[in-house]
């Protein structure tokens, strides 16, 4: 069995995988698109994955403590504009910063923190 | 069985060809060579493609079944007339251990509505989910030409028509980076992917690696960059019996493999 606080941890790691994924998928180009979602196969992503953490969470049926989730969604958001910056200073273009908070409100949403 | 072939012109005897990947007619078997009727022969040559052989890359053996249910499937996909099949994946692969058909047809229209129908008609006749990609030449070619993960497919493949095509590599480090980022799951979350899935997370990765270090993505190569990179086997991966070591390799041929698409995205942002 895990410890919570080892399990939260885990589940922000694979929250900030999934969104990170989802605001880069957003700047690439039409044409790098079209290339990468061509192929794609049914799998299981780093949100299933932090959905299965979050069920061994408790609370598991209703929404965690303020404090919890305001922590949660603070790592997360940092988790993901340190990516995102990474790659910005090396250049990539199209990555929008204001798009972190939105992505991070909705999948938390999602998995009731 | 029966196959069907034409009597060829050699030099010291005349011959007739038989696929060598073929259900029956074993190696010392004795077999009756008979001429089919003129109204045979007639229908024969308005029917055409009957008489095509599937063309093989990267596959040196496969199940006999196997050959008859892809002879099938092309069967099902020519009333279709699409500019190729290709038949990849899991399927090819020794074994029974297969989930899928990966199926590549080549049209120049998409058609989500097409895809139904097929998918329905093979299921019907083979019993078997197909897992169909629907994609242009184009699209094709610039996926070779850019995402190791299309090389990966066409190097092991069976088609319906023969496979040609001038690509020159060229690398896209966004969309290098977000394939990659697919391999980034399975770090810290080892316990929770079963072998299958894991494959499907070394083979990307180390296609990605394979790519950037400008090799050719073949099914050997793979194989070989696992025993050096990650040591262990790609048996090991599939049955997920893997050591604490591959954790540790694993973790680090991924960051080895996204420095490299952040120095290349640096290059090529100085140019």
């Amino acid at each position: 069995m895990q410890n919570r606080n080892k399990l939260i941890d885990l589940f922000i790691g694979n929250l900030s995988n999934a969104v990170t994924h989802a605001i880069l998928e957003k700047a690439i180009s039409e044409t790098e698109k079209e290339i990468a979602n061509h192929y794609t196969k049914e799998l299981k992503t780093s949100f299933d994955i932090a959905k299965r953490y979050r069920e061994k969470i408790n609370p598991k049926l209703t929404t965690l403590p303020e404090k919890d989730s305001s922590e949660i969604k603070n790592k997360i958001m940092k988790n993901v504009r340190n990516e995102l910056l990474l790659r910005i200073s090396k250049g990539y273009k199209n990555i929008n910063l204001n798009l972190i908070e939105k992505e991070v409100d909705s999948v938390l949403k999602l998995l009731k923190v | 069985m029966e196959i069907l072939s034409r009597i060829s012109k050699g030099s010291k005897m005349d011959q007739i060809y038989i696929p060598k990947n073929r259900a029956g007619l074993n190696i010392g078997d004795f077999v009756l060579v008979k001429l089919i009727s003129s109204e045979e022969q007639e229908q024969i040559k308005k029917q055409g493609n009957n008489l095509k052989k599937p063309f093989l890359y990267g596959i040196n053996q496969i199940e006999p079944i196997k050959m008859e249910i892809i002879n099938k499937i092309f069967g099902i996909l020519d009333k279709f007339q699409f500019e190729n099949v290709i038949i990849t994946g899991s399927f090819l692969e020794n074994g029974f251990n297969f989930n899928d058909i990966d199926l590549l047809l080549i049209s120049k229209e998409e058609n989500p509505a097409k895809k139904k129908i097929i998918e329905s008609q093979i299921i019907n006749s083979i019993g078997i989910k197909p897992h169909i990609i629907l994609l242009s030449k184009k699209i094709l070619i610039s996926g070779l030409e850019t995402d190791p993960i299309y090389e990966s497919m066409v190097s092991r493949c069976i088609s319906r028509e023969r496979i040609v095509f001038n690509y020159k590599r060229h690398i896209l480090p966004r969309l290098l980076d977000l394939q990659l980022l697919k391999s980034k799951d399975l770090i810290g979350n080892f316990q929770e992917y079963n072998g299958k899935e894991k494959e499907y997370f070394v083979k990307n990765l180390i296609s990605i690696s394979l790519f950037l270090q400008g090799k050719k993505i073949k099914q050997e190569e793979i194989i070989r960059k696992i025993k050096t990179e990650l040591k262990t086997s790609l048996e090991e991966i599939k049955e997920n019996i893997l050591e604490k070591e591959f954790e540790r390799n694993y973790e680090r041929l991924y960051k080895e493999t996204f420095n490299k698409i952040l120095k290349e995205a640096e290059k090529q942002n100085a140019k």
